[in-house]
């Protein structure tokens, strides 16, 4: 049985009058299992593109096959299984016809060999690819969803329009991590689908190194025991939550998937749960209150199947102590900064495509330096393919020219990834 | 009833520290909680009790309802007077905190599958054996798709494309999204019909061809069947 726990990081003293409360509450699972394990029973999909550009180099489908035979050997017998054929149609590749079977070795097997015969050809509509995987996850009792979505390139063929239908029809049915292989496709689309499908988002440059990321991939899936688990937020009346992210292992604002449980109590949905920990970062606007007095500024509890298996309590202390007030928490300050880290990378990113290199150069400058003075060094490493460093402490860096496309594009990928708080800098 | 504690600022709590309104700090006295529920769980007051074992499982959709509720959670379905809900509403209320429902014409599909029991009815129309079965997922984008044969000689691209299939007409029929955002299927006088089946029935041969030029609409799932081997089923959101 899964073991939750919920610990609050924050400073609760507000001056006289304040009302901006903010709290890092970091969850960790621990006995989570296996998936399927828990009850409820699991469901996994590859949908694989299969359009013609995957042909463009060959090596991209002969490794999408590998790759994805590499996940089958992962998939737990009795998971719930399909691979979906993605082009300008979504065509069942296994099974044949429309569903999901269970794995067993006969499945496992005659698995392969259907995507032994998966063949390039025609376009890219991911919304479509989308709306088939909503329906055929539907055919299954498996309340754990978890799909894998490879693409090679953009959307077209397709109205844009499909693609957000298609996000509506999915969201809270599965969680779709996506992945895109070489450098014709297009972060911000697969961030979008990542991000409304509770889902990761990455390259793979070298269509070799397919295999081991969707092993990976399919592993983690698979070591996920709990199936859902939701974070339950309660506010004193008047107050009002302005923001609820998770921001680690990477940043992901939830604020916009909240459901209103009652009056004082929203619910965000943060999906599977393997042995891991995740930190949320939490602002509440509540009613300020006399110097002297103290009140709860929320009540954070982590549900699972309707019941509450964790909680963690955000105060309020009102005082004319300076010395108290003036202190930001480390951990609100430092997922403060990694969550304008990854914002000032993308924006960034975005300026110097279109040709603003000033701006580019001080927004990539400020992230080289919040990436440095975090410690975030996987990121300060992929800053440094596309910038040159002068002086990360100041800030200031110069852009590189020639900058490899796959570099640009997994810097942004990776953008909302985030370290921990180091250790000497906890409360 | 449980105990609750009163508030500095006159709301009735029921978690002896914290008030469940204001967050007020109640004293470090705990009152005693008699109930069995962990205290914090009835901290949320307008929240709908959850019974641990529902009463009643709706005869109509099968969602469990606690005991004395007057209309099913899930469909609608009047325990009272036992009368089930309009069939024009998607049996979603549940859902209705989702995003508000796509314009027409937008967020349907049509899954195209070889349906080798329709072959047992209709393969003498095919000049070959049944293809092993097979299902594909087109997105419907526009508010009519043709469903036919592709002829590159007559400039005809049907956005259904059957060209495997040659029990299907070139322009054998069209999908027509009305303005209330539902489909019909209408036959354009195909030489072999196009067929309604239900949602959940299967194709025998007491189902009759659709009369050629009216339109018949489709509720979610409804199979089309045409030609020697192939099943169309249009898909909506709701579902």
């Amino acid at each position: 049985m899964a073991d939750f726990t919920a610990s609050v990081f924050q400073n609760e003293y507000l001056a006289a009058g304040t009302t901006d409360v903010h709290a890092v509450v970091s969850v960790t699972c621990t006995g989570a299992g296996s998936a399927g394990s828990s009850g409820g029973e699991a469901a996994v999909m590859l949908i694989i593109d299969t359009s013609g550009s995957m042909d463009l180099p060959s090596s991209k489908i002969k490794s999408a096959r590998h790759a994805a035979k590499v996940a089958v050997d992962e998939v737990l017998d009795g998971t719930w299984f399909a691979v979906v054929s993605g082009n300008t149609t979504a065509t069942m590749c296994f099974p044949a016809s429309t569903g999901m079977v269970r794995m067993d070795a006969a499945n496992r097997s005659a698995a392969k060999d259907a995507i032994d015969q998966l063949r390039p050809g025609g376009a890219t509509a991911m919304g479509t690819w989308l709306m088939s995987a909503t329906e055929l996850f539907k055919l299954t009792p498996a309340t754990q969803r978890h799909a894998i979505l490879l693409t090679d390139g953009k959307i077209e063929g397709e109205e844009p329009s499909v693609l957000r239908n298609a996000l509506q029809w999915a969201h809270g049915q599965f969680q779709c991590d996506c992945r895109g292989v070489g450098s014709d496709w297009r972060v911000d689309e697969l961030r979008e689908i990542a991000t409304a499908l509770l889902g990761t988002v990455d390259i793979v440059a070298q269509p070799e190194d397919l295999a081991a990321d969707f092993e990976a991939m399919m592993h983690e899936a698979m070591g996920r025991g709990v199936a859902q688990a939701a974070l339950r937020l309660w506010a004193p009346q008047g107050s009002e939550v302005e923001f609820v992210r998770q921001v680690a292992p990477e940043v992901r604002d939830l604020t916009s998937t909240a459901t209103r449980v009652s009056d004082l109590i929203i619910e965000v949905p943060t999906g599977a749960w393997g042995d891991e920990t995740r930190d949320f970062h939490i602002a509440v606007k509540v009613p300020t209150a006399p110097v002297g007095s103290e009140r709860l500024a929320a009540r954070a509890e982590v549900v699972v199947g309707d019941q509450v298996v964790a909680k963690g309590l955000v105060r309020a202390v009102w005082t004319d102590d300076a010395n108290l007030t003036t202190r930001i928490d480390p951990a609100v300050a430092h997922y403060t900064g990694q969550t304008r880290l990854g914002e000032v990378i993308q924006e960034g990113l975005a300026a110097r495509a279109s040709g603003h290199e000033e701006e580019a150069t001080r927004l990539l400058g400020e992230a080289a330096k919040l990436a440095a003075e975090s410690g975030n060094e996987a990121t300060t490493r992929l800053l440094e393919k596309v910038v040159d460093v002068v002086d990360a402490e100041a800030g200031t860096v110069r852009l590189r020219k020639d900058v490899a496309k796959t570099d640009e594009m997994a810097l942004d990928a990776r953008s909302t990834k985030t370290t921990r708080i180091r250790r000497e800098q906890a409360p | 009833m449980s105990q609750t504690t009163l508030c500095p600022n006159g709301h009735q709590s029921q978690d002896p520290e914290w008030c469940d309104t204001c967050g007020a700090r109640l004293g470090a006295a705990p009152a005693p909680v008699p109930t069995s529920q962990p205290p914090d769980s009835s901290a949320a007051p307008a929240r709908p009790a959850t019974p641990a074992t529902p009463a009643i499982d709706c005869p109509h959709c099968g969602t469990p309802n606690e005991a004395g509720a007057l209309f099913c959670e899930g469909c609608g379905y009047d325990f009272t007077t036992g009368q089930a809900p309009p069939t024009t509403e998607p049996t979603g209320a549940v859902e209705a905190s989702e995003p508000p429902p796509a314009p027409a014409a937008q967020g349907w599909v049509v899954v195209v599958e070889v349906d080798p029991a329709w072959y047992e009815l209709k393969g003498q129309l095919a000049d070959h054996p049944c293809p092993p079965v097979s299902s594909s997922t087109i997105a419907l984008t526009a508010s009519t798709a043709l469903i036919g044969r592709t002829s590159q000689s007559k400039q005809l691209h049907p956005e259904i494309a059957l060209d495997g299939d040659t029990g299907v007409s070139r322009r054998h029929a069209q999908l027509v999204c009305a303005a209330d955002g539902s489909w019909t299927v209408v036959d354009l006088g195909s030489s072999n019909g196009t067929y309604v089946v239900p949602a959940g029935e299967a194709p025998s041969h007491d189902v009759e061809a659709l009369p050629v030029g009216i339109p018949r609409p489709l509720a979610d799932r409804d199979a089309i069947y045409l030609g020697a081997w192939t099943k169309l089923t249009v898909r909506g959101p709701g579902g």
